[in-house]
């Protein structure tokens, strides 16, 4: 880690990490104080700021939290003795703020709030053993603040609509998670073929692609909280079931004229709070991901991905006919990543996100799972399958 | 004719916009906004290409134009460079303590130096 720090405009310390900047060049000690302002929630009971830095976060938030406790994560020695070099007033020492440099000891309260300035993730780089998890809670950060309206919102209209919810009960077939990515293409035909022998769970996305096939999946899974997931039904005259997170798109799920059922997530204050003896969903951030949880609470034994890629490989992140469909040209952030077949395909730091999901899932789940992408990202202990090992599956086989 | 004093309001009206519209791009930068930031990035970079455009055109009619298309591209450049390394607070500082106070500082065109 190459540290440099720099005299701003300001007269202030500022402070660069492998050449990117922590802090303002202009006005550094106003910069973090904006950024603390914007971020802080005063209803955390705790707080843990990732990055210490020359301390102008820490500084802004000692201002703000009045005596409660702030852990402070610092990436290195060096970084540390950085800090205590351009800080010897030791204004910092102080008994509710404790400098740490091992995360994964700490245990921490479920109302403490975790503060993560970006920059950090764009200095450490994506080399950094904890970038990421770090990015990982940073894409989760973001997307709940830019949501949190619209999720209450659909939550308090959804639970009046007294749908159906789910209970965990013996399965006989094997299901299939159906989602979006390029690989289902070449695998679509499978469905085709054996669809009556299989409970087929879609994500709503990747709908249109299987009714184009003529593939009838037993149900359809939406979570987006946008109306977007209106466009996924648009024209087709689905009346399957059709399953829901408690803060999916109100107006696509009153559109639906079949069975509904609706999901709580683990980690939704409200949603734990309404329900009790209820299997809660563990989101892991995706419609995809919801679905696979859905589908271990439903009592499945075994499943198989399709589409699942999390990552592409040419121009194109979806199947054809998938609603989500981009064609991909110069895309921010592209990364690569190993496919199961041993190529390297690219990814996105999202999709990066849900692998990471199904990493950890692998760890606890009881379910047996299987992959179809060949081109696809690889998930930990998920073995890859062809057509004949499907059928194997399918026929009650062992593989 | 017209069409010249067409090119000098919409300079005029264009110029006077961009100060807020780069503190905008500062703070989205700054607050994770970074898909809001990027298109507005796309869309600034286009008008001030425009601007750049419509500068030679009235210099060509012999209008007084104080605008530095020099000024210009690197203020393009270095923003391409911050966001190639994503040093967000780069081009966040960028827009707002020096393309804002550029633009700020310009002087609309008055009329025509005959």
């Amino acid at each position: 880690m190459r540290w440099e720090v720099t005299v701003s405009k300001s007269g202030e310390n500022t402070l660069l990490l492998n050449g990117i900047q922590i802090y303002s060049q202009y006005r550094p000690v106003e910069g973090a104080k904006r950024f603390i302002q914007a971020e802080y929630d005063s209803n955390a009971g705790s707080y843990l700021l990732i990055g210490l830095g020359l301390g102008h976060h820490l500084q802004a938030l000692l201002e703000c939290v009045n005596g409660k406790e702030i852990i402070v994560y610092y990436f290195s020695e060096s970084e540390l003795q950085l800090f205590k070099k351009y800080n010897v007033t030791n204004w910092w020492k102080k008994k509710n703020i404790h400098l740490v440099n091992k995360i994964n000891s700490l245990s921490l309260n479920n109302d403490v709030q975790i503060i993560l300035p970006n920059v950090w993730l764009k200095a450490i780089g994506q080399e950094h053993p904890l970038f990421s998890i770090l990015e990982v809670i940073k894409i989760q950060q973001i997307s709940y603040k830019r949501n949190r309206e619209l999720l209450r919102e659909n939550f308090n209209k959804n639970i009046m609509l007294g749908d159906f919810t789910i209970q965990t009960k013996k399965q006989t077939k094997i299901a299939c998670l159906v989602a979006a990515g390029p690989s289902l293409n070449e695998t679509v035909f499978w469905l085709k073929k054996y669809q009556n022998d299989i409970d087929i769970y879609v994500v709503s996305t990747a709908l249109k692609t299987l009714l184009a096939h003529d593939v009838y999946p037993k149900a359809v899974v939406i979570s987006d909280a946008n109306e977007i997931t209106l466009q996924h039904f648009e024209k087709t005259g689905y009346k399957g079931q059709l399953y829901y997170l408690c803060t999916a798109n109100y107006q696509s799920i009153i559109h639906h004229k079949g069975p509904r059922y609706i999901l709580y997530q683990k980690g939704y204050e409200l949603a734990e709070k309404h329900v009790k003896n209820v299997p809660l969903i563990d989101t892991g951030g995706s419609v995809g991901t919801v679905t696979f949880s859905l589908v271990e609470q439903l009592g499945y034994e075994k499943i198989v991905l399709f589409g699942q890629d999390l990552g592409f490989y040419g121009q194109h992140t979806h199947a054809n006919f998938a609603t989500s469909n981009r064609f991909f040209t110069n895309e921010f952030s592209v990364r690569e990543e190993q496919a199961n077949d041993g190529s390297i395909i690219y990814t996105r730091p999202m999709f990066q996100v849900f692998k990471h999901w199904y990493d950890q899932k692998m760890t606890t789940t009881k379910l047996k799972v299987f992959n179809t992408a060949r081109k696809g990202a690889k998930i930990k202990n998920v073995p890859l399958i062809d057509e004949l090992q499907f059928q194997h599956l399918v026929n009650g086989d062992n593989l | 004719m017209n069409e010249v004093f067409d090119v000098i309001e919409s300079y005029n009206e264009y110029i006077v916009r961009i100060p807020q519209g780069a503190i905008y791009i500062a703070n989205c930068l700054r607050e994770d906004k970074l898909n809001e930031a990027l298109l507005t990035i796309k869309d600034f970079s286009e008008g001030v290409i425009w601007l750049s455009d419509a500068s030679n055109l009235l210099e060509k009619n012999n209008i007084d134009v104080s605008l530095s298309i020099g000024e210009i591209h690197n203020f393009l450049n270095e923003i391409n460079e911050g966001l190639e390394k994503h040093d967000f607070l780069l081009v966040a500082d960028l827009f707002e303590y020096e393309i804002a106070p550029f633009f700020k500082e310009l002087k609309m065109i008055e009329g025509m130096n005959q």
